[in-house]
């Protein structure tokens, strides 16, 4: 974990110092500015120093846990990520739950149904599920539910002293728009494993043991499909952080997408980094788990 | 015509006493919540962000405001001031300010009043770590007696005290403060003698403000909530939805009509910003007059800004914008005509005719560009007036990029020549655009030309307007003739406010929701 860590390190740090434009110049940009204050913050920020070098400092910093000030805000970048963190993963766990819950009864629902009209509105939410822009949605759902019909609010972070009604009313929207991508995918995916499952051989002898045919469908069916599921699930999740950076900024969720797109916006170098870092530690964490969730899925796996 | 006079006198008269008599139902209490897009820090020195000044303006009173109705300075802190000689500005304060108390520096009750040597330590200090705004050449800041301070400058600098990014920046900070918290500290408690104090300050969420009991106005507003919303539909959604009450100011100008029409919505006007085509004068083959008059020529600007901009702004002749104090130049308009035959002629004289391709060339090389823009409504005007030079056989495209690439790329002169050209047009906007000192940085041009310095020079240093006005207007008029930038228009600038907030003074230089001049209330 630690090398490729280190290498995800080197790779922003070389994308972000040879990409165009940097937060000095932007300052310099500005119709007005104070040229010598701004030269002097260059070399305070060390960035008037050759990318290797800056490359180095950065580096020995890691290595202490310190991964640098913004130069934005003149904050930690660790605190500016940890104040963050927990809400990307709120909002992204959330999700998951969300194609979760709609994905697997559907899919169940339409395997069931195959080719007959209920298997074909589920493949069309499927296909329009994927087809939408998550921008898009998020905006739609936010001036239908928050504008016309006022049930739901339209920016920001619950308070969980407001009760977990007021937490979750602010959560319903950004989950829904970022899970609605992921539910599609997870639909037809369920819908095609069941299909597969229900034609093997065990699913026939178990029907004309006269087991019932829900029974058969849950337990001798869903259970062996879930498998393929999770790993896409993990898989998935990989998206699911990327879609919450474009999420989080339609709907004002204070989370690490945001501070990391605020970032890119000021050239703030330290935090781009240190956010990258973390959306990489967290993915690379998601996967560890999928392979263990595996293994408690299906026994068989269980490794030596 | 006297009677009439009279008639009309009266009439205004009565109108005035009927805005009196609705302006009586004003509120005292409530919240007024204003969205905003990003505020790191609040430290008002160390910022050019909107929203970080406007936050940071509740705390702290600067010397004098900009006035609401002809963006001339107004008394704040200071009650008054004059130019006591050519170089020397004397600030009389007001009595009795008091610092905000309750606080880790000033505890309850122990609050101590703003006097002039807090004024010389905000000057002070406003010198060294500013990195927005320069105050120009400052020789001194002294303190005459507690309510007296006397500024002297290298030369006459009458932009002092008239433009927006001057003095009208310096708000006053207590030293106390500073010290106790360190700079970096400071920026997250900020503690002034501003008109609401600092409650609360969460990343990327909100900032609350409770009203400054002791201020020596009398604010009607008990809480100002700033609201993060980092997406600009949003933030006009989130208006109409009554989640917010005002948003300072509406980025995308395409949604003024909709908005207009939307009922609880108003919309409040001021001010604005330039936008045009500028070019660098140092890239080939635009370092020619020619080319570039050939170019000015060659686009129908009116017909561009009347179909996306009109009627939220105004055909630009020059950079000099309606609302700074400098006079309107009506004699700039005749120095621009669309005529493409004489510019296909122009062309022609230094050797551009058309290829095989109907692309005109010279030497073998094409008449080639793209125009380096960032998002706005100028994207859609320069779509226009590409198609029309496209159609004159030169290859014109445009090009949007991030706002940090093309701020980098318009200063190094990377592969730029012709590019969008935006200053939000405080009154010395032609100085920081054309003026040979600021090439690479603010002036991207890469203009030079000593006869528009020195008269750019000297009109900085002429106290007297009437010579002021002339000066700078002859330099705007050379800067125009030479074309190192084609303006386009002046976008207007607006708040989007819900009509339950009343005597909301759109932000210039500073949010004044508490002043000599207005004091908003909400419904």
């Amino acid at each position: 974990m630690v090398p490729v860590l280190l290498g995800i390190a080197f790779i922003t740090f070389a994308l972000v110092s040879f990409a165009p434009g940097d937060a000095i110049r932007l300052m310099l940009g500005s119709e007005s500015v104070n040229v010598a204050n701004v030269e002097r913050l260059r070399r305070e920020l060390g960035l008037d120093l050759p990318w290797y070098h800056q490359f180095w400092n950065y580096l020995l910093g890691l290595l202490q846990g310190d991964l640098g000030t913004s130069i934005a805000s003149r904050q930690p970048v660790a605190d500016q990520i940890f104040q963050r963190f927990p809400n990307t993963i709120i909002l992204t766990v959330a999700s998951l739950v969300v194609a979760l819950v709609i994905a697997i009864p559907l899919g169940v629902f339409a395997a069931s149904r195959h080719n007959r009209a209920g298997d074909y509105v589920a493949l069309g939410f499927a296909m329009l599920g994927v087809a939408m822009p998550n921008f898009w949605l998020g905006l739609l759902l936010l001036i239908v539910f928050g504008l016309e019909l006022r049930w739901l609010p339209i920016r920001g972070i619950g308070s969980l002293e407001d009760g977990i009604l007021d937490y979750a009313s602010h959560l319903v929207l950004p989950a829904v728009t970022l899970g609605t991508s992921l539910a599609a995918i997870l639909t037809r995916l369920t819908r095609n494993t069941m299909l597969d499952v229900l034609g093997e051989d065990y699913v026939r002898t178990a029907r004309a043991k006269g087991v019932r045919p829900d029974r058969v469908l849950f337990r001798h069916a869903l259970r062996n499909a879930l498998l393929p599921l999770v790993t896409a699930a993990g898989m998935q999740f990989g998206a699911l952080l990327g879609g919450a950076v474009i999420i989080e900024t339609v709907f004002s969720w204070p989370g690490l997408g945001l501070l990391s797109i605020n970032a890119i916006r000021q050239r703030d170098l330290p935090t781009m980094q240190g956010s990258v870092l973390v959306f990489a530690a967290s993915f690379m964490l998601v996967m560890l788990i999928t392979d263990l969730l595996y293994a408690a899925i299906n026994p068989r796996i269980r490794y030596g | 015509m006297k009677l009439s006079r009279r008639i009309l006198k009266v009439v205004v008269v009565a109108l005035a006493l009927a805005l009196a008599a609705t302006a009586s139902a004003q509120q005292r209490g409530g919240t007024l919540r204003i969205a905003y897009t990003s505020i790191t820090q609040l430290d008002p020195y160390k910022t050019a962000a909107n929203d970080e000044i406007n936050a940071a303006s509740l705390v702290f009173d600067p010397l004098f405001i900009i006035g609401k109705d002809d963006f001339q300075p107004v008394p704040h802190l200071a009650e008054s001031w004059e130019a006591i000689d050519d170089t020397t500005w004397e600030f009389k304060l007001r009595r009795g300010v008091m610092f905000q108390d309750g606080n880790e520096v000033f505890p309850e009750g122990q609050a101590r009043e703003v006097t002039a040597h807090d004024v010389v330590y905000s000057v002070n200090r406003f010198l060294e770590v500013s990195t927005a705004f320069t105050l120009g050449d400052i020789t001194g800041v002294e303190a005459v007696d507690d309510y007296t301070v006397r500024i002297t400058t290298a030369a006459p600098d009458p932009f002092l005290v008239t433009d927006v990014n001057r003095l009208a920046r310096v708000v006053v900070v207590p030293h106390e403060a500073v010290e106790h918290f360190g700079e970096e500290g400071f920026a997250r408690n900020p503690i002034g003698s501003g008109p609401f104090e600092l409650r609360s300050f969460t990343a990327d969420q909100s900032l609350t403000f409770e009203r400054n009991e002791d201020y020596w106005l009398d604010p009607y507003l008990d809480r100002v909530e700033f609201l993060f919303i980092p997406d600009p539909t949003v933030q006009t959604i989130a208006v109409e939805a009554g989640e917010v009450d005002v948003v300072p100011y509406l980025f995308n100008i395409d949604s003024v009509a909709q908005l207009q029409e939307t009922p609880g919505i108003v919309l409040h006007p001021r001010g604005g910003s330039y936008r045009g085509l500028g070019i660098n004068v140092t890239t080939p083959p635009f370092d020619e007059f020619e080319v570039r008059d050939a170019i000015s020529k060659a686009i129908d600007i009116d017909a561009a800004v009347a179909a996306v901009v009109e009627p939220f702004g105004l055909r630009a002749y020059g950079q000099v914008p309606p609302w700074v104090s400098f006079e309107q130049d009506p004699s700039l308009s005749e120095l621009w005509e669309y005529d493409p035959e004489e510019a296909l002629e122009i062309l022609a004289s230094v050797g551009f005719t058309p290829g095989a391709n109907g692309v005109l060339q010279r030497d073998g090389q094409p008449l080639k560009f793209s125009i380096k823009t960032i998002a706005g409504s100028q994207v859609r005007v320069l779509t226009i007036l590409v198609t029309q030079l496209q159609e004159l056989g030169i290859d014109a495209s445009l090009q949007q990029q991030d706002t940090a690439v093309w701020a980098e790329d318009l200063q190094t002169g990377n592969d730029t020549s012709v590019f969008f050209d935006y200053s939000f047009a405080g009154t010395t906007g032609l100085y920081s655009l054309f003026h040979s000192s600021n090439a690479g940085m603010t002036n991207t041009h890469f203009y030079a030309n000593p006869e528009v310095d020195r008269l750019l020079d000297e009109a900085s240093r002429t106290v007297e307007f009437g010579e002021r006005n002339r000066l700078w207007l002859e330099a705007q008029r050379l800067i125009m003739r030479d074309r190192a930038a084609i303006p386009l228009y002046f976008e207007f600038g607006y708040s989007v406010a819900s009509d339950r907030v009343h005597d909301w003074v759109v932000p210039w230089g500073g949010l004044h929701l508490v002043s000599l001049e207005n004091n908003v209330w909400v419904e």
